[in-house]
């Protein structure tokens, strides 16, 4: 089984995997400029957070760095 | 009363938390097949083949078992954060007096948490089935996999425990770290009922050859760690209603 081979194999699983990861990636970005408070740290932090940390970044930022107001 | 599910409800919905839990579910429903498919390959590409061929085929089975380690960790756990101070949080908002004042009985109050916590696990646990079921009739023979909605069923009640459990901790200590810690710390009982003491009562032998369960449907009797669950259910809500009926708001 050649390389192209292998990754058509996996393509069903990284398509989905991808898609969400950015999909929340960018979605909590474009929450972070538009809703400048935060519980805590600033917003170079938590836009870095969000884009390096797949997955966790955005959840993270959700959870415990999102202010209330929102 | 329905008013107030109807707020418990858009509190998931209105807020980001609804995207965070339907992102973590289907992730995970993903994980699952992903994760059972690629291991092989990453043990052939690090230790070599004749190292690999020792593991066998993966199949439908490996995909569930990883459902049933994933889920309950990752997926149970993301919930549980969640919603740890749903009741806590509550109070310190001070919306409640006013649905108090209006009528709301404060039982009312205890019950729609839950209700809105029941539904929010119920829709993702079946997301994360839903995902990794199609993934798994997609690569692999579903046919073989035995006792599999029992075992799923299992797993989700013995989550709807915790729940509970968090969601009683919570009402009475009033903080997050205090439903997460009850929840833990019966946890930890229970395991170690599970390991010292063998009874079928226990709500953890539900996770105890799931392996064995799914691939050789061995006998296996259900009934006696749901009544006990379902039992535990009631203690909880029981006692966060008697309790919540006495504090001061």
């Amino acid at each position: 089984m050649n390389n192209l081979d292998t990754l058509v194999e996996y393509l069903p699983f990284l398509i989905p995997l991808i898609i969400l990861q950015y999909g929340l990636a960018i979605y909590a970005i474009v929450h972070i400029i538009k809703h400048p408070n935060y519980k805590f740290g600033n917003q170079v932090m938590w836009i870095i957070i969000s884009l390096f940390l797949s997955f966790i970044g955005p959840i993270l930022y959700f959870m415990f760095g999102k202010g209330d107001d929102a | 009363m329905k008013s107030f599910i109807k707020k418990e409800w858009d509190q998931y919905f209105l807020t980001n938390r609804w995207l965070i839990f339907f992102v973590i579910f289907i992730a995970l429903g993903i994980m699952n097949p992903f994760t059972a498919k690629i291991t092989p390959v990453l043990i052939e590409n690090m230790m070599g083949d004749e190292f690999s061929s020792a593991f066998g085929e993966v199949t439908a089975v490996d995909s569930w078992l990883q459902f049933f380690k994933n889920v309950p960790q990752l997926g149970l756990i993301g919930f549980l954060l969640m919603m740890a101070n749903s009741m806590s949080k509550e109070l310190q908002e001070g919306t409640l007096p006013i649905f108090l004042a209006k009528g709301l009985k404060r039982k009312s109050v205890i019950l729609a948490k839950l209700l809105a916590h029941t539904m929010m696990w119920t829709i993702g646990y079946l997301i994360s089935i839903g995902v990794t079921y199609l993934y798994t009739i997609y690569y692999w023979d579903q046919s073989i996999v035995q006792q599999l909605p029992l075992a799923l069923f299992g797993i989700y009640l013995f989550a709807l425990l915790f729940i509970f459990i968090t969601f009683l901790g919570n009402t009475i200590t009033n903080s997050t770290m205090g439903g997460l810690g009850l929840s833990g710390i019966v946890l930890i009982v229970l395991i170690f009922l599970n390991t010292f003491f063998d009874s079928k009562w226990n709500p953890f032998m539900l996770f105890n050859e799931i392996n064995e369960r799914l691939l050789n449907d061995i006998a296996f009797s259900y009934s006696e760690p749901f009544l006990t669950i379902i039992a535990l259910m009631i203690l909880c809500v029981t006692f966060a209603i008697l309790h919540f009926n006495k504090r001061a708001i």
